[in-house]
């Protein structure tokens, strides 16, 4: 069953609702670490849209949801803000280290999903999708 | 994020309490800023209570990382726990940190740098 919870566009949030999701993640996931992993992925999400969708202005509400179905856990962050090109995401060259540019690359191998929409009344729809099973123990089932 | 800065034989340790993400990477740049003040500097970032890292952080420590190498200062990471640690290598910033498996393995291991 879908669930939501709102923050503010501000960094210092971005815990509330990563405490918010890990406690639904805890009950559903099966395998080590995919809670780490949603937890980073979320964080990753979440700086994004402060930093890009409403240019680290603190005043916008942010929702995100969770909904664990049999096989999967949705996270979704959904905004109001101004829409970004995901062309013109920064991403680091690997052979290259630096300071910025590993967060669109991190969110991306951290789920097994990550989903782009653009609403009709505006801003940015963000599934980030894990499995509950591993590839294995979905072929044994 | 908390931290507690202590030095063994001449090594600055700078244990890491919590997650490090965007609320918290300008503090931790702040941090070794300070600390990095001098060719003599040496610097070793203890996460081991560390649950979460996130590329905020990582961009921090890979900075940090170059201002002691353009010092000359020696500067490395410890005992990343199993999450953070895969962080590090999912970014390939394990093949340019100098990351230690525990305090006293690096605190040893600078110390004779």
């Amino acid at each position: 069953m879908p669930d939501s919870m709102t923050i503010s566009s501000r960094v210092e949030c971005i815990d509330d609702a990563r405490r918010w999701v890990a406690e639904r993640a805890q009950t559903a996931l099966v395998h080590a670490g995919g809670t780490a992993d949603l937890e980073l992925a979320l964080t990753e999400a979440l700086a994004n849209v402060i930093e890009h969708s409403y240019a680290g202005q603190g005043a916008h509400e942010i929702r995100v949801g969770t909904e664990v179905t049999e096989d999967v856990i949705r996270v979704t962050v959904r905004d109001w803000g101004r829409i970004a090109d995901a062309r013109t995401f920064v991403r680091r060259d690997l052979d290259d280290p630096g300071e910025g540019g590993y967060g669109v690359f991190l969110m991306e191998q951290l789920v097994d999903d990550v989903r782009r929409e653009l609403p009709p009344d505006g801003g940015t729809l963000l599934t980030l999708t894990k499995y509950l099973r591993t590839p294995n123990e979905r072929r044994r089932s | 994020m908390e931290h507690q800065l202590t030095e063994t034989d001449g090594v600055r340790v700078l244990a890491v309490h919590g997650r490090i993400d965007v609320s918290s990477a300008m503090t931790l740049r702040d941090l070794l800023g300070a600390q990095i003040d001098s060719p003599a500097a040496r610097v070793l970032v203890d996460l081991s209570d560390v649950a979460l890292i996130d590329s905020s952080g990582i961009g921090i420590l890979v900075t940090a990382h170059r201002r002691a190498f353009g010092q000359g200062a020696n500067f490395a990471i410890a005992a990343p726990a199993a999450a953070v640690a895969r962080v590090f290598a999912m970014t390939r910033t394990n093949k340019l940190l100098a990351i230690y498996d525990s305090v006293e393995v690096g605190v040893a291991a600078m110390r004779r740098g």
